[in-house]
């Protein structure tokens, strides 16, 4: 059974996706035409929504779903706010980008993916370490 | 595994030895660094996350397990079909042919259609739980 945090994640990535390969093909039509010049300002929207906002939001969270379970623990995906933290930390940025400034963040935005990673790897961590004692 | 996650995974096997050409080559000319992350990105990436997620992820209904499976081929065609294209075509936009452009416009919308198709179909599959 997939957790809700992961159909979240997997959702989310989704949606991402779709707007990065929206975004993809209006650029691409610029490019071959020379019009709508102005969609060269949203390349940054377009490689970020496709690394961060599709592969790494989808890898997390069927990574979530998919490793190993602790049936020994009260929840057996282990603590799911770490997963919850990750995947709010994994937004701040592209959102920045959309509502504030599409060019530069501040640097404490942009260690905002760093934390979501240090977060999903804890949550992960006590899954694996299961493997390890019973092999 | 079904047939159409084989063609996804050994066709992103393929892409993965493309992309790493033009890792190099970009070193010699820059003008190739959109291909490298387009064939890492798209060609690789994206292309094994596609076929392993046809194969793993819950099933879209008890008649259909994999989803209807058109869409999926329909998928493989475009995506590859269109990253074909726009590879291609990118590296020709210079000569400033009517034609070039055309193919590359081709390529987006190939592409386009690929990525909506898969989200289409996806979306049904990511779910708490298994259909009886």
């Amino acid at each position: 059974m997939m957790p809700r945090v992961s159909i979240v994640f997997i959702r989310w990535a989704l949606i991402q996706l779709g707007i990065a390969s929206t975004i993809g093909l209006i650029i691409l039509i610029s490019k071959a035409s020379g019009i709508w010049i102005w969609s060269w300002n949203y390349r940054p929207l377009h490689t970020e929504a496709i690394w961060f906002g599709w592969i790494i939001n989808f890898v997390i969270g069927t990574a979530w779903w998919i490793m190993p379970k602790r049936p020994d623990l009260p929840d057996k995906f282990g603590n799911e706010w770490f997963a919850w933290l990750s995947f709010t930390f994994l937004q701040i940025d592209w959102f920045y980008r959309i509502f504030v400034d599409v060019f530069n963040a501040p640097t404490v935005i942009r260690f905002t993916p760093l934390l979501a990673i240090i977060c999903f790897v804890i949550g992960i961590w006590p899954r694996l370490k299961h493997i390890i004692h019973e092999h | 595994m079904p047939t159409v996650s084989r063609f996804f995974l050994k066709s992103g096997f393929i892409w993965l030895i493309i992309s790493m050409l033009f890792f190099g080559l970009q070193q010699i000319e820059p003008g190739f660094r959109i291909a490298y992350h387009h064939t890492l990105g798209l060609g690789w990436v994206t292309q094994i996350i596609i076929g392993v997620a046809i194969w793993m992820f819950p099933r879209w209904s008890s008649a259909l397990p994999k989803g209807p499976m058109w869409v999926w081929w329909l998928v493989y065609i475009t995506l590859n079909l269109g990253l074909l294209l726009r590879i291609l075509s990118e590296q020709f936009l210079s000569l400033q042919s009517e034609f070039v452009s055309i193919v590359l416009i081709i390529s987006g919308f190939l592409l386009w259609i690929s990525m909506m198709a898969f989200i289409g179909i996806m979306w049904k599959r990511v779910k708490a739980k298994q259909p009886i």
